[in-house]
């Protein structure tokens, strides 16, 4: 059969749903008698299915792949010049020519959260050498991948459970984390120190970021003492809201068990709510870290992927 | 907007972005013809849409802003020249390639009962689109595969709606024909004779018009 002469150039546009309103009706009065050019349809319908099928099935995204991706596309990020940089405070001291103390949010947190998991890392190594220094910042040290939960016992459900209260009971009573006040019942010690004294305690060459520019606060550090182990508990104000990140034990007390795995930052993340406030962790290496907030989950959990590198 | 706000706004931008990996690796992945090659492509498009942000209307088609990146990087990177030869110059311009395909020809083309051939068939696909000219297999791939309008295209790659038809018609007759002659080869078409239009003698004048008119 010839051709169809007349609207056989019609059919490709037709099919691609592109032919003109007034087009339309006299192609499909014509199709009524066409059989070339309803064969035609059909024919172009098919050979686009096959070719969507054939592109589409041969399409391979490896979990590698994905994963550099991010980075990229998070080094991008980082590097937009609108983003101020990190720079230490060094109080009283002259800056060395440093420009003003702008400060990118995402290597804040990560600059005190490495050094205080290092501690708490040296800490864990230490058990049992009560008298022994505390080793200073490895930066090795610092979460890198996160292992997802495995089976509990009830003890470890329990002290988990125990934890959690902890976590978000002292988020609501430490308002201040020089504040007078009782601490909760299971928390048998506790050090407060003012920020100047944080640096032998804790020994690492901590420097207090300054955040001003970004109108956030640190308002300090907080070492405590409990059931769960010791736990280190960094005090900021961001955009008015408070965020407590908390470097623990994740060995002794895995939050992973009770709280919910998500993805935040290509990484994985344990979230969850407890007495009205957010809670996201992620632990690895037996280091654990966990941001309390009265923000809701998914900021919170945001906010504990930037802190990991 | 606190900076809190614009971190988590960003990562928003950044995960609604991600979600068109499959379709930009699959457009990628025809226009390099290389695994590695295209991961390096999309990979330098989501970095410079990242990088772009703010030029980003919201609300706007994210996945058409992404694929022109896409295609300019593309263009940009590995291509260099003139991009406006005309293909249809090439020995694969033929005029006898018009409107020769039988009715039974293309229902045997497109039986569905054919699926112990498909593998082949999609592998013969693949290879086809590959065997494009770059600037027919773009459109082809944004049309056929990614279900663009021709608005759309044209905004892509930059280029007038007709330029897109004209582009889309050539790509679409050369895979066809790659496609009517590998079926006859495997024995799914039977040799048959051409119409009485493709046997006679090609009207060359006709022919240069026609393609003229629709450059």
């Amino acid at each position: 059969m010839n051709p169809c002469p007349r609207y056989g150039g019609w059919v490709e546009t037709y099919v691609d749903g592109e032919l003109l309103p007034e087009h339309v009706v006299e192609f499909e009065d014509h199709l009524g008698d066409c059989s070339h050019c309803c064969e035609g349809i059909r024919f172009e319908e098919a050979r686009r299915q096959s070719t969507r099928r054939a592109v589409q099935s041969a399409v391979a995204i490896t979990p590698e792949f994905q994963a550099r991706l991010r980075a990229a596309m998070d080094q991008a990020r980082s590097c937009e010049p609108e983003v101020p940089r990190l720079l230490p405070r060094h109080a009283g001291k002259d800056r060395g020519g440093l420009p003003p103390g702008a400060l990118g949010w995402r290597a804040v947190i990560p600059l005190s959260v490495a050094a205080a998991a290092a501690m708490v890392f040296a800490q864990v190594q230490n058990e049992g050498r009560k008298d022994a220094p505390l080793a200073e910042v490895d930066m090795s040290m610092v979460p890198r991948r996160v292992s997802l939960a495995s089976t509990a016992t009830t003890d470890t459900m329990t002290s988990v459970e125990s934890f959690l209260d902890e976590l978000t009971q002292y988020y609501s009573h430490a308002e201040h984390p020089f504040a007078t006040g009782t601490l909760p019942v299971a928390v048998s010690a506790s050090q407060r120190m003012p920020r100047n004294q944080l640096l032998p305690e804790v020994a690492a060459p901590l420097e207090a970021p300054e955040l001003s520019a970004l109108g956030a606060v640190w308002e300090g550090g907080h070492l405590r003492q409990s059931r769960q182990g010791r736990t280190t508990n960094w005090h900021y104000r961001v955009g008015g809201h408070r965020v407590v990140v908390s470097i623990y034990d994740s060995q002794r007390v895995p939050l992973r068990v009770l709280l919910e795995p998500r993805v935040a930052r290509n990484k994985a993340v344990f979230v969850g709510t407890r007495h009205n406030y957010a809670v996201a962790a992620v632990e690895s290496n037996g280091v654990g870290l966990a941001a309390t907030t009265d923000l809701t989950p998914y900021e919170t959990a945001e906010l504990v992927a930037a802190a990991v590198h | 907007m606190t900076r809190l706000a614009a971190m988590i706004s960003s990562n928003a931008f950044a995960d609604e972005a991600v979600g068109y990996l499959p379709s930009l690796m699959s457009v990628a992945l025809r226009l390099t013809r290389s695994q590695a090659e295209s991961e390096d492509l999309v990979q330098e498009t989501f970095v410079k849409a990242v990088r772009a942000e703010q030029k980003f209307e919201p609300g706007t088609n994210m996945k058409a802003w992404l694929l022109k990146i896409l295609t300019n990087t593309f263009i940009n990177r590995y291509r260099r020249g003139n991009l406006e030869k005309s293909i249809v110059d090439g020995p694969q311009a033929s005029p006898m390639l018009d409107g020769w395909m039988s009715t039974a020809s293309m229902g045997a083309m497109r039986d569905p009962e054919s699926t112990a051939l498909r593998p082949i068939l999609e592998k013969e696909i693949r290879e086809a689109l590959e065997s494009l000219p770059e600037d027919f297999r773009v459109v082809v791939l944004l049309s056929d595969v990614e279900e663009m309008s021709y608005k759309e295209i044209a905004e892509i790659i930059d280029r007038p709606i007709g330029t897109v038809m004209s582009r889309l018609h050539r790509g679409r007759q050369l895979l066809k024909a790659q496609l009517v002659e590998h079926a006859r080869a495997m024995g799914i078409l039977p040799d048959e004779p051409p119409t009485a239009e493709a046997t006679a003698p090609v009207d060359m004048a006709a022919y240069r018009a026609r393609r003229a008119r629709s450059a």
